[in-house]
């Protein structure tokens, strides 16, 4: 039975360094997010680069924001990650932004429904591409949608594919006039403009893709001129191209022909927009360099370490400003055959009493210095849909307790061929149980909550190994599962889940995972039901839930209600917490550190929606 | 002459080390795991498409189609044709990147091997006529202080006083300004920290071969003789010891040194933000690049083999006791 | 016993009341066999080096994944007893070995006084290099005996960002100040002498094992080079013709192939573990040492007592082992000398890259670890970045000396 969702999301990405589409992980669109562990760089004070008169509001200095690394290409048929489309978004607004609020604020057009089955796309009037390109129309989308997004085979190797497929089958786009067209769903699902489909997503000229398609020539696309300079890209965002010094910097500059300039029905605040002379991404792969750039001023905003948040904010020149996210760190349990513990990790009331064991407070508090918050199930706290009536807590306060977590875990190892001989727990040759904990290197707080997994896991009777590996190394040694008999596995649900727990098995063995952050998608929950499921695309771990989740999603997306819609989904949520199919152990946030002059951000969800909106203020 | 014949051999025999690099590199690259490859077969299987398929199609799309030494022979006959390929984490072609990443290395590569040449003789020669005193030790100290402290160490304790707490340079590299005016004061500003911190580095290794060939003059005959005419210290150094000293200088200075500096550039490039060619090769392996990595290999290998075949050749032209006449 | 002279025919100067032995007297049968009968060192480093096998067997076959060695001793001063625990890691086998092998290379020149005493009166001319070497030793002993006394620094939440002794720091750096805070700057305590990093461990304990990986580092790797470049040089220096010239090729491509690619591209397959690391640096540096050797050896092979012995029927092995290798070991001693620096700081720089093994209480991952709080936990950095400064520059002056006292160019 349809259901209207998409049902093999990967929403797992580490942080910052997503190869995934970084809307399906972030949830966001519109103007770029700064989100990540890209660090984002606020240029401050208009001592820099700026025009020449210093005084009043025809001063338009340059915006400099810090990142790590820079982008592979502008290529966004073919990448979508993160950085790319960051700068990608600078010269294409894209189709609309949605608030905080999770309103619809069109940019390029507007999306509308009746009933939430067909979405209408409406495009304004006045959209010039730039090199010659002529006006955007609707041909142009649904050229690229047709063509390029659900395209058999993906010829450009289009990342974001699965969105626009429901059940196996491209969704119908029908062209209804010279600028709009019609989406149409299998089945009703309001939140349809709230998922990365084509919230955020850009398109290209027909006549620029026709080109290449017809040849299937993905490489020519990749390194067409055009593509590798944004030439098309007309008037179409309030930035345009102007250089790309490869790993040093990507400069933007104010597009004086930008389109809103023209339009009627936004607020007077994105008219004039934008309020810098250039926005440039400064790539500066060493933290400390960035942060002391920052310092002096000549970065106007990057991401800061939570360590460091403090010398930052005492400062009078620099503001630092904390957004919530929904990316959720937990610890993984291996519950496929390879692991060195599975068959205790599979029992519920074994992963219950692990979650006894371990401090999550202290996790956010000491080691993250309180920039996070404490997670029991797989939604964040400030997220509508979140009710904590159901939701059971561990590893906090009562429910954290070494001794309680030792009782628990002795009578849940019953059933297993584990069991403690004195304080340790063996199995049944009487060796001890050495878990494998793998994480990912790069980030300073993820390293240290391993170390502090195992002292806790420690101190309950089961001894952790360490092991550090990068993070594409972790996904593809431990990730990436697959059939290990000689026949064809009884289902496939995709590389992460090559088929049932006891014969897909990951190249290396496993017990625990740490540093692989989800998304708990906020906007539209219905996309964790992967996670949860035992055929769920990215239920790499191998969890079979005893709570009937498909059915609980089915009931939850296929109603329009909102209330039954949030009881439904408090039930997934508390069942969850019950279950532990993982430990969930805190929400992250992203914490950016501004020149203290620039005004605009808020500390919000999704606060990068109005981006272009932003400007310096008298201090 | 047996120099020209020599020089031929040289120069062939740098070929094939090149060739059996570039080949043992290829290899290599092509046994590592593939995470494209990974990526793209499971949004085929995510999208309802066949992973196969996808497979198929991104091995025509990549050209990793065909038996290794197919690929190979194309890859080297688009080699000598100068298309070197295309890098697709940079988004163009490997010889322009490595083009554009080059001068932003010889920025402050040529500068720094400059400057620690001219100190590294001068102190090495110092100390091989005043060994053992005290200011032979503090002078020997400030050479080995160079190659001793770890590079990227200093470089950040560097930038943090001079560019943060002082404000004399500034904390960021300006790509840009030093591509478009590279010899000007803001440039040279910008240069001052990495030169410093490369050139420290490289230091010790020419003065203590200078402070050895200088050692073997120290009581020869000549010296002695110049000494009993009553020509001071310093006229001794530098009109008698320092010609004859240079002679096997001049041949470890392009091999290396060259060697020594570029091994040690990615520390600096990384902590100065420099988008020179140490970090254009590190990037490029960490993302497996395959044709920028190949493309990056065969620039050390190119300098290391031609430098050692032009320090061979140094020497035999300026040593008169070496006759390659006979080899 | 009958020592390394392989012109001595049994008799020390003979008696002078003796018929005096005409050349054709000499047995060489029995000398030959007096040469291969085993010395006293022998015999010990034969027998060590069984029990080692029998050591490493017995870790890999019996104990497997426990740990090598697993006692409490009860110690009077403490109540309860001392656990030592140790997993013997491929690393620490390697190490042993290498000790093994050193100490018994080394006993020729120990029992040779005059040879010893006159090398040690040209080496203490060098004022530095003595100094270091006394401050090497002292890293040595405290890196492979202190770190089987000290526990292995671990996280303590409770104590991150200590400063040092008689240092502070603005209170708002530690979550909790173990010392004083003193108008709003926590000062540090006896406790963490040497203050702590950002997970609460100790700089002092992290120092003394980033001795023991730096030791580790460097000398299993250098010997490695060693073995191979003595093997190596000697030989085509010894051989000469076609096998010279294959064996110098192959130098020359290996010295020009980036190492560091080699290595990161395993670091991605296996991960960047100390073993790679150090088995990497070893099986690749050795080319310049090989040259050296190579070098030296066509020197000695022009010598006069290579041809006595040639001409008296020694065999090639027997007169590259007894004649060739002692007369270059001077070189030998110097290069590697100067490589371990080199090592030690490739192993910092790759961990500052990230490649190495995040684990690793070593200087470099420490360094590493804290070089994005140099503006305000300084000592992070600081600390093991002193103690690794004074390590190479130790390094190079003992070599410097070294290649004074030992090298003959110098004899004027």
């Amino acid at each position: 039975m349809p259901s209207g969702t998409n049902l093999d999301d990967l929403g797992s990405t580490p942080r910052g360094r997503s190869r995934r589409s970084f809307l399906s992980l972030l949830g966001l669109g519109g103007a770029a997010s700064l989100a990540g562990c890209g660090s984002s760089g606020t240029d401050a004070s208009a001592s820099t680069e700026g025009s020449p008169d210093g005084d009043g509001v025809d001063d338009r200095p340059d915006y400099v924001e810090g990142t790590a690394t820079g982008t592979r290409t502008l290529n966004f048929l073919s990448v979508d990650d993160e950085p790319s489309l960051n700068r990608v978004q600078l010269a294409l607004d894209g189709p609309y932004a949605v608030t905080p609020e999770q309103e619809i604020f069109p940019l390029w057009a507007d999306m509308s429904t009746d009933e939430g089955r067909v979405y209408t796309v409406e495009l304004r009037d006045g959209l010039e591409w730039g090199a010659g390109y002529g006006p955007m129309t609707a041909d142009d989308w649904i050229y690229t949608i047709t063509e390029v997004f659900q395209a058999d085979p993906n010829w450009a190797g289009f990342p974001n594919a699965g969105q626009w497929r429901q059940n196996g089958e491209p969704i119908p786009v029908e062209k209804t006039g010279p600028r709009s067209f019609e989406i149409r769903l299998q089945s009703v699902d309001p939140a349809f403009p709230l998922r990365p489909v084509m919230w955020g997503q850009p398109c290209m000229p027909k006549a620029l893709i026709e080109r290449y398609r017809p040849d299937e020539d993905q490489e020519g696309l990749q390194q067409d001129e055009d593509v590798q300079t944004l030439a098309y890209a007309g008037n179409l965002g309030p930035y345009r191209f102007e250089r790309w010094n490869r790993e040093s910097e990507f400069v933007a500059v104010r597009n004086d022909e930008y389109y809103l300039r023209e339009a009627d029905d936004v607020p007077e605040a994105w008219r004039d927009a934008p309020y810098f002379d250039s926005y440039t991404y400064e790539v500066v792969p060493e933290e400390s360099t960035r942060l002391s750039a920052l310092r002096t001023g000549e970065l106007t905003a990057t991401d800061v370490p939570e360590t460091r948040v403090e010398q930052f904010e005492d400062r009078d020149d620099i503001d630092v400003k904390v957004f919530p996210q929904a990316y959720m760190t937990s610890l993984i349990y291996n519950q496929r055959a390879n692991g060195s513990f599975y068959e205790a990790l599979r029992e519920p009331s074994v992963r219950r009493a692990l979650a006894h064991a371990v401090d999550k407070r202290a996790i956010v508090d000491e080691i993250l210095r309180g920039y996070g918050n404490v997670a029991h199930t797989f939604q964040p706290t400030f997220s509508k849909w979140y009710a904590d009536g159901e939701v059971t807590e561990y590893g906090v306060g009562d429910a954290y307790s070494h001794e309680r977590a030792r009782e628990f875990l002795e009578s849940g190892l019953d059933a297993t061929p584990y069991r403690y001989d004195g304080e340790r727990v063996v199995d049944d040759d009487g060796e001890q149980v050495t878990l494998k904990l793998v994480f990912a290197q790069g980030s300073q707080s993820v390293r240290t909550t391993a170390q502090l997994v195992a002292q806790e896991y420690d101190a309950v009777g089961l001894d952790v190994e360490l092991t550090g590996k990068e993070y594409a190394t972790l996904v593809e040694h431990h990730l990436y599962n697959g059939w290990q008999g000689d026949d064809d596995p009884p289902w496939n649900a995709g590389p992460y889940n090559g088929g049932p727990r006891d014969g897909s098995l990951s190249q290396e063995p496993w017990d625990l995972i740490l540093g692989v952050t989800f998304n708990t998608y906020p906007r539209t929950p219905s996309s964790i039901r992967g996670f949860t499921v035992e055929r769920g695309g990215t239920n790499f771990y191998g969890y079979v839930p005893e709570t009937d989740f498909a059915s609980l999603f089915e009931r939850a997306t296929s109603t329009v209600d909102d209330a039954e819609r949030r009881e439904t989904l408090s039930e997934i949520f508390g069942a969850l917490s019950a279950e532990q199919p993982f430990n969930f152990l805190n929400m992250g946030v992203e914490i950016v550190g501004y020149d203290s002059a620039v005004r605009g951000p808020e500390e919000v969800f999704g606060y990068t929606w109005d981006r272009n909106t932003w400007r310096l203020g008298t201090p | 002459m047996g120099l020209k014949r020599y020089t031929a051999r040289r120069i062939a025999w740098a070929g094939v080390v090149a060739g059996v690099i570039l080949t043992i590199t290829f290899v290599l690259l092509d046994l590592a795991p593939d995470a494209q490859l990974a990526q793209v077969q499971f949004q085929a299987a995510a999208s309802g498409g066949s992973a196969e398929a996808a497979a198929e199609a991104y091995a025509r799309r990549r050209g990793l189609e065909g038996p290794l030494w197919e690929r190979y022979l194309d890859y080297l006959g688009n080699l000598a044709t100068g298309d070197w390929g295309w890098s697709d984490t940079r988004s163009q072609p490997v010889s322009e990147a490595i083009l554009t990443a080059l001068p932003y290395s010889l920025m402050y590569t040529v500068p720094a091997v400059v400057a620690s040449t001219v100190l590294g003789v001068a102190i090495g020669l110092y100390s091989a006529f005043n060994q053992y005193t005290k200011t032979d030790y503090a002078a020997t100290f400030v050479a080995f202080f160079g190659i001793s402290v770890p590079n990227f160490w200093f470089g950040i304790v560097l930038l943090l006083v001079f560019a943060v707490h002082l404000g004399w340079v500034p904390v960021l590299f300006d790509a840009e300004l030093a591509r478009t005016r590279p010899f000007s004061l803001a440039n040279a500003r910008q240069l001052v920290l990495p030169v410093f911190v490369l050139g420290t580095s490289a230091i010790a290794g020419t003065m203590r071969y200078t402070r050895a060939e200088a050692l073997e003059y120290v009581r020869a005959t000549f010296v002695k003789t110049a000494r009993a005419k009553g020509v001071s210290e310093r006229r001794i150094l530098t009109r008698h010891v320092l010609r004859p000293t240079l002679v096997p200088l001049s041949t470890i200075l392009v091999g290396d040194l060259l060697g020594v500096v570029l091994s040690a550039s990615y520390l600096v490039e990384v902590v100065f933000g420099i988008p020179g060619l140490g970090r254009l090769s590190l990037e490029a392996i960490r993302r497996q690049d395959t044709a920028l990595v190949l493309g990056t290999t065969l620039v050390p290998v190119f300098v290391a083999v031609i430098g050692n075949l032009l320090q061979d050749l140094a020497y035999a032209v300026l040593d008169p006791r070496i006759d390659y006449g006979d080899r | 016993m009958a020592g390394d002279d392989v012109l001595s025919d049994g008799s020390e100067g003979g008696r002078p009341d003796e018929p005096r032995e005409r050349f054709e007297d000499v047995d060489w049968d029995a000398i030959d066999a007096d040469g291969r009968r085993l010395t006293n060192t022998g015999l010990a480093a034969v027998a060590a080096g069984i029990g080692y096998a029998l050591a490493l067997a017995y870790d890999l076959a019996v104990a497997g994944g426990d740990p090598t060695l697993d006692a409490a001793v009860d110690v009077p001063w403490r109540s309860a007893p001392a656990t030592v625990v140790w997993d013997a890691t491929a690393v620490d086998w390697l190490f042993a070995a290498t000790l093994l092998a050193g100490g018994f290379a080394l006993v020729p020149l120990a029992r040779n006084r005059r040879l010893r005493g006159y090398y040690w009166r040209r080496f203490r001319r060098h004022t530095p290099a003595v100094i270091g070497l006394w401050y090497l030793l002292a890293i040595f002993l405290l890196g492979t005996v202190g770190t089987l006394f000290i526990d292995q620094p671990s996280l303590n939440l409770a104590a991150t960002y200590q400063p040092p002794i008689f240092a502070s720091v603005d209170a708002s750096i530690p979550a909790e100040c173990v010392g004083p805070v003193v108008d709003g700057r926590c000062h540090g305590t006896w406790k963490y002498p040497l203050g702590t990093t950002g997970e609460g461990k100790g700089l002092l304990a992290l120092a003394i094992f980033g001795m023991r990986v730096s030791m580790q580092v460097g000398l299993i790797a250098t010997s490695l080079s060693i073995a191979i470049a003595t093997l190596v040089g000697t030989t085509a220096a010894y051989a000469g013709g076609w096998v010279d010239e294959a064996l110098m090729r192959y130098v020359d491509v290996q010295q020009t192939f980036p190492t560091f690619f080699l290595f990161l591209f395993l670091a991605y397959l296996y991960g960047g573990s100390l073993f790679v690391l150090v088995v990497i640096f070893g099986v690749t540096g050795w080319g310049g040492i090989a040259r050296i050797v190579r070098s030296e050896a066509l020197q000695r092979r022009e010598e006069l007592y290579v041809e006595a012995a040639r001409a008296s029927g020694a065999s090639g092995l027997s007169i590259v082992r007894r004649h060739v290798v002692p007369n270059v070991s001077n070189s030998i001693v110097t290069a590697a000398t100067l490589n371990i620096p080199f090592l030690v700081l490739s192993e910092a720089a790759l961990s500052f890259i990230g490649l190495g093994d995040v684990t690793l209480p070593s200087w470099g991952q420490t360094i590493a670890a804290g070089r994005g709080d140099l503006a305000t936990a300084w000592w992070i950095s600081t600390v093991p970045g002193l103690f690794l400064f004074a390590t190479i520059l130790a390094f190079n002056f003992l070599g410097d000396a070294l290649r004074d006292a030992l090298d003959p160019r110098q004899e004027v």
